[in-house]
């Protein structure tokens, strides 16, 4: 498997640095599970941290900040039972799995159009949102923009536009202007998890129509 | 190797040093984080208390530290290290904007984790204040952003395999730290400024925008451009 969309490097540092919603950290995270190497890139955002933690001007602690401290290091610590380890899931990257605490099938899933589900995970500010879909193989999902900015990632299958074809570990990003129709792969279903700020605006008539009933 | 601590204390010695002038740019030195005195008072002080709290830190010696705590409970290597980063995670947290209070319990706080965990840092992955900075980090979305941020699993095997590690790998991250330093020290300011605004201020793409009134493509792509430039510079020692 290789990957031929990955995230910008903007995305992994805003992950490293602390800077994400709680929706886009699980985002970049389910994706950076996928990638080749990604301890590695993960590893070298968090070193800049680390070297900018250590060249930051030191503030003053409390006179009595480090005997307070080294007061509590002797107190019994009451560990919380670690989660016994999941069982991994082969279409849910471990993050997303973690985040979630249940199985792809015990998520509410709602019709979105014909062969389309969609499962909503997360609502943030400015209308962000972090939700799921599942289509069907070979299902045509009409042309629509967006009010903002959305990322696809592919979990299962694959799905093709005029930018391209993306499988599974692929990052789509959308802007404002980017009009753009989908088809699912015919090999087998596609299911992405997929982050967007703003509403979806779909093209045609009909959709329009049904968009207030559909809730993206 | 030049002592960036060494250098806050020096004020009157004349800024030469151009990596010193691009630092004072990012605004990370020399500064009061809460404007309310002359910080140099306090930092001189605190030296003649506390003289380890200022040197730089050494990575090896940092990282014996540790080992130290996670070998014997060392109390006095804890002290060496609470007396090098809790002062820094202060700063740091008063510049994510916790109030002096919180910064002051958090940075506590995150020391202790540093005592109670100290059995988990490996050197051979990460420096010691890379390590410290992940736990302020988490510690401090979970406890003030409220938020349930999905920790990546560096020990997931269900990650991706990547190249097997040279034989020195151990010795080589504990060099990191200088070769992030310098990576750092040559981008570019406007580069710098929106690495520094991301990492130390932990300020979204679009807050970094507002506040430095430039489009959010910008942000992006000066990020984009400073991680092109990082990356030479770890990947052959992560």
């Amino acid at each position: 498997m290789s990957i031929t969309h990955p995230l910008g490097d903007e995305w992994i540092a805003a992950y490293a640095a602390g800077s994400l919603s709680e929706g886009q950290s699980v985002f970049v995270a389910s994706h950076l599970s996928l990638l080749p190497d990604a301890r590695k890139t993960v590893s070298a955002a968090e070193a800049v941290g680390g070297a900018l933690l250590e060249d930051l001007a030191p503030d003053v602690m409390a006179p009595d900040a480090l005997a307070r401290t080294l007061a509590l290091l002797d107190e019994p610590v009451a560990e919380a039972p670690r989660p016994a380890p999941r069982k991994r899931d082969a279409i849910l990257p471990a993050p997303l799995h973690d985040w979630l605490d249940r199985d792809l099938d015990a998520l509410k899933w709602g019709l979105l159009g014909p062969g389309m589900r969609k499962a909503m995970l997360w609502r943030g500010e400015n209308a962000e949102r972090l939700w799921m879909l599942r289509a069907q193989p070979g299902v045509r999902i009409p042309r629509h923009g967006h009010s903002g900015a959305e990322m696809t990632l592919v979990l299962k299958g694959s799905f093709s536009d005029r930018f391209g074809t993306f499988r599974r570990g692929d990052v789509e990003v959308t802007g404002v202007d980017d009009l753009h129709g989908l088809t699912v792969g015919t090999e087998e279903e596609c299911i992405c998890l997929a982050l967007a700020e703003g509403p979806i605006r779909f093209e045609g008539l009909i959709p329009r129509l049904l968009q207030p009933f559909i809730g993206l | 190797m030049r002592q960036p601590s060494a250098m806050i204390l020096d004020h009157t010695r004349p800024i030469r040093a151009p990596r010193r002038m691009q630092r004072r740019k990012l605004g990370l030195m020399a500064q009061d984080p809460r404007g309310e005195h002359d910080l140099s008072g306090d930092l001189e002080q605190a030296q003649e208390k506390r003289p380890t709290a200022l040197t730089e830190a050494n990575p090896a010696e940092m990282a014996l530290l540790v080992e130290a705590i996670a070998g014997r409970r060392d109390k006095t290597a804890f002290a060496s290290l609470f007396g090098y980063y809790a002062p820094r995670l202060k700063s740091y947290l008063r510049r994510l904007r916790a109030d002096e209070k919180e910064a002051e319990d958090l940075a506590q706080d995150v020391m202790l984790t540093v005592w109670r965990k100290a059995e988990l840092f490996d050197p051979a992955k990460a420096s010691v204040g890379t390590w410290i900075f992940t736990i302020a980090r988490n510690r401090f979305i979970d406890v003030k952003r409220r938020q349930k941020r999905p920790d990546f699993d560096m020990e997931d095997p269900s990650l991706q395999p990547e190249a097997p590690r040279p034989a020195d790998a151990e010795i080589a991250a504990v060099q990191i730290g200088a070769r992030v330093r310098a990576a750092l020290a040559e981008l570019p300011p406007d580069q710098a400024q929106v690495v520094a605004l991301s990492f130390i201020e932990a300020l979204p793409h679009s807050e970094i925008a507002a506040r430095l009134s430039i489009p959010l493509g910008t942000v992006k792509s000066r990020l984009r451009l400073a991680f092109a430039r990082l990356r030479p510079a770890l990947e052959d020692m992560l």
